[in-house]
């Protein structure tokens, strides 16, 4: 175990080329939207509304991806959409981990009743629809980016809970912790000081994944109307809007839609990339 | 493995109780019926007069045991909107869902293992890596998007299928396609990686040296023992299609349990909500529990430890 988390750390400096380019320009957008965004992205102009994009008939080049039924710029509501899908992202990602790693040391840490307790709430969870459940909340709670971070926290520990219960139930057999619970340091101590290093690895591999998939998560919510509020930009709330209009505007709901799509990809790569190098068969043969 | 049968089974109710119990909380956290049920106007009398109507004057835990013994009753409550018994609107909706999840898992299954085995047999090859970034790329495409960007190509460009409702196979196709585009997606990756563990694994590289013929090392080595991991992805692929079509029924008009359920949120039809969770829910732990039990079955190395 000690060696996989070992190479946990050294990945990330050897990223592969696509995934690294598309979250660099994900957070690049996210950071300085305002700088970048050729115009306001909640600016309503009704003369220009419905604009192809420049390279077709009637295109302008001051709105290269054209401009939806309020004649707001495509492009610059992607660049601030960006915004949105980086902050809920790392803010689901980051709620969710840590309730889910908190519960999962305790789990391993204690054992016994705790942990099965907490395996079965965890076996619970996972049967339950969480799509279904995100909605139900939102649509009673009311859409908003905080909320949204909320249902995500509510319905995404899981993961992070069996993963460090399973790396925090072999930690406890180890002298170590034996000795420190033998001269009575606090449990909490315990925890924090030695474990808490001990699964951190393990825990951003699954958080830099559980990103792209937060991230279609919003998406998906924003677009049955129960993610962000509008006008704030989300690239699902975009989608929702380009249906109405597919038949007349074919550009409002693609864009947005590329840019999911690129995220998810990078994601995926990502992923697929961890797996690989994580795998200890892999390993064994290189 | 009669031990093991009722170990499972009693494990599957526990979880089953629990999502019971967490659904029902949410439920209480989340709404109060009363001043959903009651026009603003109403006097005091005729809300404690719903209140006690409803059982909600009695004790938390009272409240779910009566849940609960509806629900063994199949009284899932009577929905809001619709006023009539929920239990009829989910018989409605559930062979909808459930026609449309298995049409997509049996498209994908028979995209994906095809392609998947291609791809495991011409490992590395030029039509491996077109195979597989194909697979990566639909794994990519989130089914809102997916749904809308197919209505776009073949409904309002080629105009060859109408874009929601459901009627015939025509309009099963493009909600279907969307379903499928991921599980495709996720079944043929996966079954590429099985096939390559198995052709690298020494007992197939002793079954050919002692000189057993091809035909015989596919038939009984190889494809049985890719068919229990297939088999386990296919299952919890199906799982995930049933529990999250929600989206792709609103896309396409598809009057499933997905479209049911996100309406009474909308609407704010709890008892509709619920039944749904607990419907999808039961669906996901007897899909789990069968699944468990059939490994059992083909893999005997799964009991051993």
């Amino acid at each position: 175990m000690r060696s996989n988390s070992a190479r946990a750390g050294k990945v990330f400096k050897r990223l592969p080329l696509t995934a690294g380019m598309i979250i660099f320009m994900l957070l690049v957008l996210a950071v300085s939207a305002p700088y970048i965004a050729p115009h306001d992205p909640n600016l309503q102009d009704l003369s220009i509304a419905l604009k192809p994009p420049f390279w077709q008939q009637g295109g302008e080049s001051g709105y290269p991806l054209g401009t939806d039924s309020l004649g707001r710029d495509i492009l610059s509501r992607i660049i601030f959409g960006a915004r949105v899908s980086v902050i809920v992202g790392f803010g689901g990602m980051i709620l969710s981990g840590l309730i889910g790693t908190t519960l999962g040391l305790i789990a391993g840490y204690f054992g016994g009743k705790i942990d099965l307790l907490i395996m079965r709430f965890t076996d619970i969870m996972l049967s339950m629809p969480y799509i279904l459940i995100a909605i139900a909340i939102i649509g009673a709670i009311g859409p908003s980016l905080m909320n949204v971070i909320f249902v995500m926290a509510i319905t995404n520990w899981v993961s992070y809970t069996r993963i460090t219960r399973y790396e925090a139930m072999s930690l406890s057999k180890l002298e170590f912790v034996d000795m420190a619970k033998l001269s009575g340091i606090h449990p909490a101590k315990i925890i924090i000081n030695h474990f808490v290093p001990n699964v951190l690895n393990s825990v951003t591999v699954l958080g830099s994944l559980d990103v792209g998939k937060l991230i279609v998560f919003e998406a998906a919510l924003s677009f049955l109307g129960l993610g962000v509020k509008p006008p704030t930009a989300s690239w699902g709330a975009m989608l929702a809007d380009g249906r109405v209009y597919l038949t007349v505007a074919w550009w409002i709901a693609t864009f947005p839609g590329v840019a999911i799509v690129l995220t998810v990809l990078a994601g995926n790569l990502l992923g697929d990339w961890l797996r690989d190098e994580l795998d200890p068969r892999r390993q064994m043969k290189a | 493995m009669i031990l093991y049968l009722l170990n499972r089974l009693a494990h599957s109710v526990v979880v089953f109780l629990g999502v019971i119990v967490v659904t029902f909380l949410i439920a209480h956290v989340l709404g109060d019926p009363v001043n959903l049920l009651l026009p603003p106007e109403a006097t005091e009398q005729q809300r404690a007069y719903l209140i006690k109507d409803l059982g909600l004057d009695r004790p938390l835990h009272i409240q779910l045991l009566n849940y609960m013994a509806n629900l063994v009753r199949g009284n899932f409550g009577t929905s809001f909107r619709h006023n009539r018994p929920v239990l009829g609107l989910l018989i409605e909706r559930v062979p909808a869902s459930l026609e449309l999840a298995l049409f997509s898992i049996v498209v994908s299954l028979l995209i994906a293992i095809p392609l998947g085995m291609f791809s495991a047999f011409k490992r590395d090859t030029i039509y491996d890596r077109i195979g597989m970034t194909l697979a990566l790329f639909g794994q990519s495409f989130p089914g809102f998007w997916a749904g809308i960007m197919l209505i776009l190509l073949f409904t309002v460009k080629l105009k060859w299928l109408p874009p929601s409702g459901r009627g015939g196979i025509q309009h099963m196709i493009l909600p279907g396609m969307t379903l499928a585009m991921f599980c495709t997606a996720a079944i043929a990756r996966l079954t590429r990686s099985c096939f390559l563990d198995i052709l690298d694994a020494d007992y197939i590289r002793m079954a050919r040296l002692k000189g057993v013929p091809e035909m015989i090392v596919f038939a009984k080595h190889v494809f049985k023992n890719a068919f229990v991991t297939i088999f386990n992805i296919t299952a919890i692929q199906f799982g995930l299609i049933f529990g999250s079509a929600v989206v792709v029924e609103y896309i396409f008009a598809w009057p499933g349990l997905g479209r049911l359920s996100l309406e009474a949120v909308y609407n704010r039809d709890y008892p509709v909500v619920l039944a749904s969770i607990v419907t999808i829910s039961c669906a996901f732990v007897l899909l789990n529990l069968a699944v468990d039990v059939v490994y059992r079955i083909l893999d005997p190395r799964v009991g051993r430890n």
